[in-house]
């Protein structure tokens, strides 16, 4: 039973870190990248679009979960159409999750991502992309929203642009940490 | 359910998998040191067929150098140019990628002796 709530409260940290971490890169998103805004639903740079692929790498399902409420929480929508919130929302959190998948087992990669390459990545990262600029823009044209399918070139140009930041902002971090813990060891080298 | 050591087993390969974006395709020892046996040949401006590069040294078997061959033309770091008179010969050599590999490993050394 202890156990049980262990796991269960990791995977509420999971969860709820993912959708923390996709309010903030969505509000970031909307502060620097404003100019780039082509309509409510699509922007010319969209970072969370980074976040969506790596949550689902690292966590699958949780990081659907995670990026589903944090989906919710800032979609425009959610306070008037809380229905066309959910399903945006929902889009939004499966569609990487499928990508992904899809990928992986055509390209052969394991579930602990052994396997994976940078251009396995990249490849990853464009079917993400590209799917999720279909399917939202599939769904747009079926509920009748404002949305034309020249702006599903822009969402995919957002994405991919997204993707590429927080891919970029990832190796930064890395570089930076490992220079960090390299220091000391070579201050005591130099002391030896 | 949250299972901490996997996400942190695949944060590592993630990790491993965007570095190689903004680096060099990584090298295995092996593969180091096949490219050290033939930058012997390619700064002595000689020519080095694939079937020589395959007995260039006794402490790796043929076919294992024939496989890291194969390896490090899918990382870009050496190219098959075929002979002008006899397409049956296949002459291993450098790339650019290789070129700048060993500008960077010169500039490391310097900064690690200074």
């Amino acid at each position: 039973m202890h156990q049980f709530f262990n796991h269960a409260r990791n995977s509420a940290l999971c969860i709820a870190g993912v959708a923390v971490a996709w309010v903030l890169f969505f509000k970031l998103n909307a502060f620097v990248f404003s100019y780039f805004e082509k309509t409510e639903f699509v922007n010319l740079v969209f970072i969370p679009a980074g976040l969506r692929l790596v949550s689902v790498l690292l966590f699958d399902e949780l990081g659907v979960l995670g990026l589903f409420f944090g989906a919710l929480i800032t979609s425009p929508s959610f306070s008037t159409n809380i229905n066309e919130a959910i399903l945006i929302s929902l889009l939004s959190a499966l569609n990487p999750y499928l990508a992904v998948h899809i990928t992986r087992r055509l390209l052969k990669v394991d579930h602990l991502l052994t396997q994976l390459s940078a251009k396995e990545l990249v490849l990853m990262g464009l079917f993400s992309a590209l799917s999720n600029c279909l399917i939202h823009h599939f769904y747009f044209e079926f509920a009748n929203l404002r949305a034309s399918w020249a702006d599903c070139e822009n969402m995919f140009i957002g994405d991919i642009f997204g993707i590429g930041i927080i891919l970029t902002l990832f190796v930064i971090c890395l570089k930076l940490i490992r220079k960090c813990s390299a220091q000391p060891v070579a201050q005591k080298s130099n002391q030896i | 359910m949250a299972n901490f050591k996997l996400i942190y087993q695949k944060f590592l390969n993630l990790a491993n998998a965007v570095e190689e974006l903004s680096e060099f395709p990584t090298l295995d020892p092996v593969e180091q040191k096949m490219l050290a046996l033939l930058s012997k040949y390619w700064s002595d401006k000689q020519k080095i067929t694939v079937v020589e590069a395959m007995h260039m040294t006794t402490e790796i078997s043929t076919s294992t150098i024939f496989r890291y061959l194969k390896k490090l033309r899918q990382k870009g770091y050496i190219e098959l140019v075929v002979d002008e008179m006899d397409n049956r010969v296949k002459y291993v050599s450098a790339t650019a990628q290789t070129d700048s590999y060993f500008n960077k490993m010169g500039k490391l050394m310097l900064k690690a002796s200074s």
